[in-house]
């Protein structure tokens, strides 16, 4: 289902936290990237800090969605 | 009702096949918005709704040429994604050239656990060891970065951000041929094996965030951007 994922983790860096990175990633693409079209940006927290997600409950629905 | 708007694509694009949502494609002239229906004025910030969101991105990418909008881009009525795709339409445009057949694939780097560390800083005051300190971590970031020079030979474009505070100091983003993406990955395992000093995590394919922006600075010297360079 889901096909973006890590493609590759030095050893040194154990699997799990290869997970968290790609979970980083995501959410660094998806609240910084992208077209922004000058004022349409509506999201209901969009000055949010990124520490502000709970990374734990996104791992969660990631493994839901995997069927982990 | 509001759209919600996942990606600006070409016109001529297969139709949208995403299961799960009643997407729609919205076009003017050579240029059209994916989107999607939307109750809410605004969108709400939740994990289940980022991640549906990037399952759709995901789907999309896998048949044409996509530039995601940024997550939480709601416009009023498809009249009004109408007229941006009309006043946009020329650099909706080469943006999606630049990244046509192409995925972004994200690399985060660091030194591993007793590598080499900068030399002490000692002797001066509190406030001139904090700036020597700080000067220090910066050079070492840039130091790391070097490392991952034959990686941009491989990439048409990159964007980078060194912070010298972060878990992982380097994290690049890189514009790669569809077809490249395996020699990519091999490329990044062949750096990662070959320098003891160093870790690396790569992660992707993912839809050209990072290089999704209508500002062309194709005339700007070098390709790399951001950071503290």
């Amino acid at each position: 289902m889901r096909h973006s994922g890590t493609l590759y983790s030095s050893a040194g860096v154990r699997v799990p936290a290869a997970r968290q990175v790609t979970l980083l990633d995501l959410l660094d693409r998806l609240l910084a990237g992208g077209i922004v079209v000058q004022g349409h940006i509506t999201l209901a927290a969009a000055n949010i800090d990124l520490v502000d997600v709970d990374l734990a409950i996104l791992v969660a629905a990631t493994d839901k969605a995997a069927g982990r | 009702m509001s759209c919600l708007v996942y990606a600006f694509t070409d016109t001529a694009s297969p139709r949208v096949d995403v299961e799960g949502g009643p997407l729609r494609t919205v076009a003017d002239g050579a240029v059209a918005a994916i989107v999607r229906g939307h109750a809410e004025p605004r969108l709400e910030y939740s994990a289940p709704a980022l991640l549906d969101y990037e399952r759709v991105m995901e789907r999309l990418m896998a048949s044409r040429a996509i530039l995601p909008a940024r997550f939480g881009t709601v416009l009023a009525d498809d009249e009004e994604v109408r007229t941006l795709l009309r006043e946009r339409q020329a650099e909706l445009t080469r943006a999606l050239e630049r990244v046509r057949g192409a995925i972004e694939l994200g690399t985060r780097v660091r030194w591993r656990d007793g590598a080499a560390r900068s030399a002490p800083v000692g002797g001066e005051g509190p406030g001139t060891q904090y700036l020597a300190g700080r000067a220090a971590l910066h050079q070492r970031a840039r130091d790391l970065a070097r490392r991952l020079d034959p990686l941009a030979d491989l990439a048409r474009d990159v964007r980078r951000r060194l912070d010298a505070d972060e878990n992982f100091p380097v994290r690049d983003a890189y514009l790669v041929e569809r077809d490249r993406m395996a020699g990519f990955a091999r490329a990044v395992q062949s750096i990662d094996e070959g320098d003891p000093e160093i870790e690396m995590v790569c992660t992707g394919p993912w839809p050209p965030y990072s290089f999704a922006h209508l500002i062309d600075n194709a005339a700007r010297p070098g390709s790399s951007s951001g950071g503290s360079e």
